[in-house]
């Protein structure tokens, strides 16, 4: 087991308008597992994703990575995990606009143990070509290949997504979550992708639904599908 | 509008902002008004106080005495008017007591408490003295051998400024005072001195000071612009004006510059926003009237707040600045259209910023706007070092430099501007002291300087003899005119390349004279003799580097031949040492500390305005680089939680994201030191236009170091403020929004 959260609680907000966004829950993931959380807008998907990253501190519980326990970090040894363990990729990719495809990338393998080569991860990524275009002038899907490939530079032991085709049409959809797949396969990273879109479950080793701050279901996919064959 | 709903919301969020350009724009425009109307009220107060008061033209003594005849004939021959102004020096217990007799058409007193005389054992006394040694209505005070009553206290025009003597360097209040007693009381006493004051009006002066002289030889003359006691409020009122006219209303003007760009700036941040409100439908005109308000808020408030707070302390900052004159009553005002102005330039110049940027944003494309791409396009910037290899925390800070041309602007006017003002107040005060020091040393290398009352033949108390006599030029100002020679010990006269000059060779004049008067070697000039009003014209054969003194060098033989003396006559010895001269030989001796003295007291004058300016920079210096510093932080707000997110620490997030900026640090400091020098040369040619010295500017090692501390901690705590600011805002929060 790579990943335990236990008795996970995160509150916003006081008073009236208290929420638990996640409401003394517990999940576990293996490792090298694509595991999919689903769940509709405003369940806690990505206060959970947030918290498995070390973005941000549980009011409650304990959330264990692989041989960390994140529950007892402080902000310094978080941003370490984050530096060494995690990748990240957004909705909303987060490029850096002033750096090119290869800057953006560069800024994490700056700081990486291990960096995988840039080159490589961009061959892989499709997106050689546009090694020296800056952010604004590629399309989203492309952004968010870059973002990928900012994300796995480091070779993590964790890739957590949220909501990445959020803001894709369904072809770059299709080709951003092949990379996924295919990152997952050479280089067993556990991966956790978060969405609310129900087919991209069908690439899933694991399911996990959450509702109201609460895992409800977590369960192994048995008709794992490749990504290319999702009917998005 | 629901819209407006934003405004608390967003005023909440940018409380920093909107409280530090509040403050700046509240600090410049204090700094500016109470220094204008502190001035301006000086001015009024001058102005109808010598109107009512009959102030005289001038004053002089005469060898002959003029008989009340005279003085009518005079007054009917040259539509002048003349009054005999009797007076005695009365010194008890160390203490001196000028009793005049009372005037009744010039230099009249008037009553400030209490009650005039009406009995002869009653006595009104000049009022700073009276306060100073809290003296109180009904207390008897004895002058000579007599006790008298105090009935009331009372105000002189030509004894504002309470000089006992006309050569002294600084006000006495505490034993020295003014008194009048009754006519009778006065013949009593017995008159000892007299000295005729004169009031022109519309007669010709130049005529009846030549007719004076010839009937009753005229031993001195002095107008009431060279009369220190009378000139000083003036000179203090004109620089305070000046001061802020000159000097300080750069700074409202800088910050309003400074705080549209950031405006600006902030509207165009705001982009996806506005992209957003277009696209459902919302007109241009509800737009640019949505930021007009947010950008009114800091132009109205900071325009309010200083009209307020400068009504509030103009009066007790001019109290302040008057402190070394007789109590002055005046009457701080606020001139409606200055104030109206300074509320509305700044609220002006805020809104139509604002309203620019919208205007500028909704002519491109609301998809761009949305993508927050709208002021991004095809930048040749960007093409730097595109494929160098070099490390991208190089690029990254070239390009948001280069890139952000406004922003680095902001950031290079905030700490100039600070830089600026505490240098500028540091500055004058360096300046001062700095010339205070130096100037005996430019000089000569005299210790005394005794003014004898008769003039002598050879030298038969030691020393160096000279002649040294006040001249005037055509429209009446006084300058000395000194006649020595090269062999003269006390003086090493250089010219401004630095070779000895040859007085035997003709006239030369100092330097600060060759300035104020812009005159060059070879030019001509007219000089006039204030007792004979006979003119002469000169060549100047030369400049002599002296920016201490007001003055005509040249041999004594000269000086002779234009006042028809004989060239072994002298007036004034020069010594190193002091002499033996008996008391009532000398009109007066001038020690060099007390040279330094005079200036001092000239300086004292302005350490009031000075510590004031240093004070106010302090806080504008924090304030202004705060602004900078705050847009700084907040525009690479998502950049700075992107580089946390990816597991960067805040050490190396400020060494990409802000070290940068550093190097606007110095250079913004550095280009405060020039126009440091730039402004206050200007203003001390003005200031040399008053009192014939022109101090040289100069900045103290110290104070360019306490200005650089001052910076550096308003540089580096804002950044440390703002970086916490956002270090708190959690990762996640920035996630959320989409970046630019
Ligand atoms: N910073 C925050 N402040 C207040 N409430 C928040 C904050 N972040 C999330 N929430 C609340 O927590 C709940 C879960 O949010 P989130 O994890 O973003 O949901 P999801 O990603 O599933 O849409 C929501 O009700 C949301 O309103
Ligand atoms: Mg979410």
């Amino acid at each position: 087991m790579f990943i335990a959260l236990k008795n996970a609680t995160k509150k916003y907000g006081e008073g009236e308008s208290l929420v638990y966004a996640l409401d003394h829950t517990s999940l576990e993931i293996e490792k090298g597992e694509i595991c999919v959380i689903l769940g509709p807008s405003g369940s806690g998907k990505s206060t959970m994703l947030n918290m498995l990253g070390g973005l941000d501190h549980l009011d409650e519980g304990e959330i264990i990575v692989g041989e960390r326990n994140l529950s007892g970090y402080r902000s310094k040894k978080l941003t370490e995990y984050r530096k060494e363990d995690v990748g990240f990729v957004f909705q909303f990719y987060n490029l850096i606009p002033d750096l090119t495809v290869e800057e953006n990338i560069q800024v994490v393998s700056d700081i990486a143990e291990n960096p995988l080569d840039i080159t490589e991860v961009l061959e892989a990524m499709g997106m050689e070509k546009y090694r020296y275009r800056f952010p604004r002038e590629l399309s989203g899907g492309q952004q968010q290949r870059v973002a990928i490939a900012r994300a796995i530079i480091k070779n993590p032991k964790l890739l957590l997504c949220d909501e990445l085709t959020g803001a894709l049409d369904t072809k770059s959809s299709k080709t951003v979550l092949e990379f996924i797949e295919k990152i997952n396969q050479l280089y067993h990273t556990t991966t956790v992708i978060i969405t609310h879109n129900e087919a991209i479950a069908q690439m899933a080793d694991r399911v996990i639904y959450i509702k109201d701050g609460k895992v409800q279901e977590n369960r192994l996919n048995e008709q794992k599908r490749p990504a290319g064959e999702l009917e998005l | 509008m629901t819209l407006n709903k934003r405004y608390s919301r967003s005023i909440k969020s940018n409380l920093s902002f909107y409280v530090s350009t509040t403050i700046l724009t509240v600090m410049t425009l204090v700094l500016v008004f109470i220094m204008y109307m502190g001035g301006k009220a000086i001015w009024e107060f001058g102005d109808k106080f010598f109107v009512r008061q009959n102030l005289e033209d001038a004053e002089f003594e005469t060898y002959l005495p003029i008989s009340a005849e005279a003085e009518n004939e005079l007054e009917k021959e040259f539509g002048v008017t003349i009054e005999a102004q009797y007076y005695n020096n009365i010194e008890t217990k160390g203490t001196t007591a000028r009793v005049f007799k009372k005037t009744h058409e010039i230099n009249l007193y008037s009553i400030t408490e209490g009650k005039d005389i009406t009995a002869n054992d009653e006595v009104i006394l000049s009022e700073g003295y009276a306060v100073f040694n809290e003296i109180t209505i009904g207390d008897t005070i004895q002058i000579g051998e007599k006790v008298y009553t105090v009935t009331g206290f009372f105000q002189r025009p030509d004894y504002l400024y309470m000089l006992q003597n006309e050569g002294d360097a600084y006000k006495n209040v505490t034993t020295f005072f003014l008194a009048y007693v009754t006519d009778e009381e006065f013949e009593e006493i017995g008159s000892e001195n007299c000295l005729y004051l004169v009031r022109y009006g519309e007669g010709d002066s130049g005529e009846f000071r030549k007719a004076v002289n010839e009937r009753y030889y005229m031993s001195s003359y002095l107008t009431a612009q060279e009369n220190m006691r009378i000139d000083m409020v003036k000179m203090q009122a004109d620089l305070m004006v000046y001061m802020a006219y000159g000097l300080l209303v750069v700074m409202p003007l800088i910050v309003v510059v400074l705080v549209s760009i950031v405006i600006n700036r902030k509207v165009k941040s705001e982009q996806k926003l506005i992209g957003t409100l277009t696209a459902l439908g919302y007109k241009k005109r509800k737009l640019m009237l949505h930021y007009a308000g947010f950008a009114m808020i800091p132009g109205l408030l900071g325009g309010l707040l200083g009209v307020g707070l400068s009504l509030v302390f103009a009066q007790s900052f001019g109290e302040l600045c008057l402190m070394d004159y007789e109590p002055m009553r005046i009457e701080c005002h606020m001139n409606p259209v200055m104030a109206l102005v300074s509320i509305l330039l700044p609220t002006f110049m805020y809104v139509l910023a604002a309203m620019h940027s919208v205007n500028k944003l909704l002519k491109k494309d609301t998809v761009l706007l949305l993508s927050s791409n709208a002021d991004q396009g095809k930048k040749s910037y960007r093409n730097l070092l595109r494929k160098k290899k070099i490390s991208f925390r190089i690029k990254y800070a070239l390009r948001s430099l280069i890139g952000n041309p406004g922003r680095s602007f902001v950031v290079l006017l905030g700490i100039f501007l600070g830089s600026f003002i505490a240098l500028l107040g540091f500055g004058l005060m360096d300046t001062m002291e700095n010339t205070q020091i130096n100037m005996v040393d430019e000089m000569g290398s005299y210790e005394y300087q005794y003014v004898l009352k008769e003039r002598i033949e050879g030298s038969e108390y030691g020393g160096e003899p000279l002649i040294l006599f006040v001249m005037e030029d055509t429209s009446g100002e006084q300058f000395q005119m000194i006649g020595t020679e090269d062999t003269n010990p006390y003086l090493d006269l250089k010219d401004v390349d630095g070779n000895s000059v040859h007085l035997k060779d003709g006239y030369y004049i100092t330097s600060v004279m060759a300035k104020l008067r812009n005159l060059e070697a070879g030019d001509k000039m007219m000089l006039c003799n204030p007792l004979t009003m006979e003119e002469t014209e000169i060549t100047v054969s030369g400049i002599i580097d002296n920016d201490m003194q007001n003055a005509v060098f040249t041999n004594r033989a000269r000086v002779a031949k234009l006042l028809g003396i004989d060239e072994s006559i002298s007036n004034v010895i020069m010594s190193d040492v002091s002499l033996e001269i008996p008391e009532k030989k000398l009109m007066q001796t001038i020690k060099k500390s007390d040279a330094k003295e005079q200036f001092q007291n000239m300086t004292n004058q302005m350490n009031t305005m000075i510590y004031f300016i240093i004070g106010m920079g302090a806080v504008i210096c924090v304030a202004s680089i705060y602004v900078a510093v705050n847009m700084l932080v907040a525009e690479n707000r998502a950049n700075i939680s992107m580089l946390k997110v990816l597991g960067y620490d805040d050490k190396n997030i400020n060494q990409i994201v802000l070290r940068i900026n550093h190097i606007l640090v110095p250079i913004g400091f550095l280009l405060g030191i020039p126009a440091v020098f730039a402004l206050s040369n200007w203003f001390m040619m003005l200031l040399a236009g008053f009192i014939g010295m022109l101090p040289k500017t100069y900045i103290a090692p110290e104070s360019l170091l306490y200005t650089a501390v001052l910076i550096g901690i308003s540089y580096f705590g804002s950044l440390f403020l703002l970086r916490r600011k956002v270090s708190k805002v959690d990762m996640v929060e920035s996630l959320k929004g989409n970046r630019e």
